[in-house]
């Protein structure tokens, strides 16, 4: 019995063993907590990469690493390293463009340092004459990637950080201009001269200028410039004449220019070359075209032809009218406004009267004679869903005026499937209000031109009235509320 | 005769009731070191690499951290207060972070080696000012806000992190563990 029993298995009795991490300690929790904080530290810190890209100027002028890039006033990017040309010609900079800016990067940009100078027409980079100096860029707008740039030697002329286009003016002289010398329309400053060099034969002198952005319509093939640099005096039997356009130009010359009228209406390209001529001939300005400046589209006119038959001793003969006319979109759907006198026939002419519109040629259903009144002078006719216009004027784009107000009567041409806009001015002073309608004494605005032309505000560049050119003369209505 | 501890029982004097000895298992004790002065270690890179200053002046903008800093030191040829910093706030601390690993490591050393290793890290812990210089900063930042314009890095948390973790490290350090046999 005993022996069973001390033969019976029990248990195997040895140390429990516990997990190993039972003697570890809490603090491991605050270990790896660190651990964690100090990856993320230096995961942060870690300056992203950047694009690295190497500059050579020909001097330094005090340039040291851990200065800045900046461009619109803000820091892009630092210098890493100057170093010398092995050459001893120049310097190399090399600097690391943050990744917000890498897009500096690519064909075209120029640097240059900004160091304070004065000149006469101001003073520039006063702030490097006490901090430190620092590179400044004009981003190329090529796309193509660049790292290897050479830097420039001074700041370039303020056109060039502008939008515009460049055109070379070849001249026998340089006829004192210089770069950063203003290039003018009528005084108005309008581009800027770039640079002037020396023909390769010795012959000629190239100036390079810019005209900004919103002038570059001022061009055509047929403009001329000419230097208008320095004073120009003349002794004479009614006294001493003494000519000069401005401090500045006569300081640093100076190009003016102007459009006459032009066959050639292809467009100026940058790089196309014109003559820059030693002195202006008088009948550029009285030949020069208005040239439509508007920053805006023009209008949207389309040329309505109505035509109709009249019986002359009984014989039907078809008559025909042109007018331009405006295409509106108001609550009734898409219309056309048209001077009136376009649908004033009799009655018995009245069934014959066709209007047509647009390229597509579209004919017009003209409204019921009730709706027309005869002391109107526009009317606005329903367009055809057919009749397929690109343009239709938007309600921003309209208003009603009270007063009057300087204005321009503008109309699209269409030549050759080229459509040109044609512009003519209408000043304050030529227009007299009366019974809500403006007369104007602008003896240019004929009928065959004129009729219907749209009348855009030269103040918000907004339509306010048409053009309607009446026995009397040509006079402009407002716009009726749409 | 005194009385023996059991384990997780704490003696205190009668009189003042101070703790005069506390019986936590060595193990735990050593691992509470361990983990610290490993943690300590961690912040230790970042504190001393990455940038603790960034000091702006006249539009000159320049981040140092301590190690650039003791560089830049030695390039001006202030050889002298380049290696008293270079000593003080980068070889004794780590000396000291180093040292503690190693005695919580109870089972590899020897216990001779132990109590030498304990002797070298008490005199280096006598000596590394991480903490005095984190001070120094502190005063610096308060005398010149007007002047100059001073950011903090973002090593300033890694060493004041460091710091408290070489302090909780060197704390929870039981000697008694090195001759304690149980």
């Amino acid at each position: 019995m005993t022996e069973t029993e001390a033969e019976f298995p029990v248990a195997n009795v040895s140390d429990a063993r516990r997990p190993w991490w039972s003697t570890l300690s809490k603090m491991w929790i605050v270990c790896l907590a660190c651990l964690i904080l100090a990856i993320a530290l230096t995961w942060h810190s870690a300056d992203s990469p950047g694009t690295s890209i190497t500059i050579r100027f020909t001097d330094g002028h005090g340039l040291k690493a851990g200065d800045t890039i900046r461009h619109r006033g803000i820091e892009i990017g630092h210098i890493e390293d100057v170093s010398l040309d092995p050459s001893l010609k120049g310097i190399h900079v090399e600097a690391v463009l943050h990744d917000n800016a890498k897009a500096i990067a690519c064909a075209g940009s120029r640097f240059w340092i900004v160091r304070p100078q004065l000149g006469l027409t101001g003073i520039s980079g006063l702030e490097t004459a006490v901090g430190a100096k620092y590179i400044a860029v004009i981003p190329g707008d090529g796309t193509i990637l660049q790292k290897q740039f050479d830097g420039l030697a001074a700041e370039p002329p303020e056109g060039l950080r502008k939008n515009g286009i460049e055109i070379v003016l070849r001249g026998d002289d340089r006829f004192g201009v210089n770069p950063g010398s203003p290039l003018t329309w009528r005084g108005i400053e309008v581009g800027q001269v770039l640079s002037s060099s020396l023909s390769p034969d010795a012959m000629h002198v190239d100036t390079r200028v810019r005209v900004l952005e919103p002038y570059r319509k001022l061009l055509s093939h047929e403009s001329k410039f000419w230097a208008n640099s320095g004073i120009q005096m003349g002794l004479d039997l009614s006294g001493f004449e003494l000519n000069a356009e401005s401090l500045a130009t006569i300081a640093k010359g100076g190009i003016a220019f102007i459009t006459p009228q032009s066959t050639d209406s292809r467009e100026v390209r940058s790089g196309d070359v014109f003559t820059l001529h030693r002195k202006r001939e008088d009948d550029w300005v009285t030949d020069a075209i208005p040239v439509n400046l508007m920053q805006l589209d023009a209008p949207p006119t389309e040329t309505v032809v109505a035509k109709w038959k009249q019986k002359h001793f009984g014989i039907p003969r078809s008559h025909s009218r042109i007018a331009s006319g405006l295409v509106v979109a108001s609550e009734q759907g898409t219309r056309i406004l048209v001077p009136a006198d376009m649908v004033h026939v009799t009655e018995a002419e009245q069934d014959s009267l066709t209007l047509t519109a647009g390229n597509e040629e579209a004919t017009l259903t003209i409204p019921a004679v009730n709706e027309r009144d005869v002391e109107q002078l526009l009317v606005a006719i329903n367009l055809p869903d057919a009749l397929q216009v690109s343009d239709i004027l938007s309600p921003a784009r309209h208003r009603s005026a009270d007063a009057v107000e300087d204005c321009f009567a503008v109309r699209r041409t269409q030549q050759d499937a080229k459509k040109t806009v044609v512009i003519e001015m209408i000043g304050r002073e030529q227009l007299q209000a009366h019974q809500g309608i403006w007369r104007c004494n602008n003896t240019h605005l004929t009928s065959e031109t004129w009729h219907g032309a749209a009348v855009v505000s030269s103040s918000d560049e907004k339509v306010i009235g048409m053009l309607v050119v009446s026995d009397e003369g040509p006079l402009v209505v407002p716009l009726p509320s749409m | 005769m005194l009385p023996e501890l059991e384990a997780n029982q704490r003696a205190r004097c009668t009189r003042c009731r101070s703790v005069i000895h506390s019986k936590i298992p060595a193990e735990l004790s050593a691992s509470r070191t361990a983990a610290a002065a490993v943690g300590a270690f961690v912040l230790f890179w970042p504190a001393v690499l990455l940038p603790i200053l960034q000091i702006e002046r006249l539009g000159q903008s320049s981040e140092q951290s301590i190690l650039s800093g003791i560089i830049e030191l030695f390039h001006h040829g202030s050889y002298l207060v380049g290696a008293v910093v270079l000593l003080f706030s980068i070889v004794f601390p780590l000396a000291k972070i180093v040292l503690l690993i190693e005695l919580s490591c109870l089972e590899i050393l020897h216990q001779r080696h132990k109590a030498l290793t304990l002797r070298i890290m008490e005199h280096v812990g006598k000596w590394s000012m991480m903490d005095v210089m984190l001070l120094a900063f502190l005063v610096m930042l308060v005398k010149l806000g007007n002047l100059v314009h001073f950011q903090f890095g973002p090593a300033v948390v890694a060493f004041i992190l460091c710091v408290t973790m070489s302090m909780v490290a060197s704390l929870s350090f039981d000697p008694h563990s090195i001759w304690d046999r149980t």
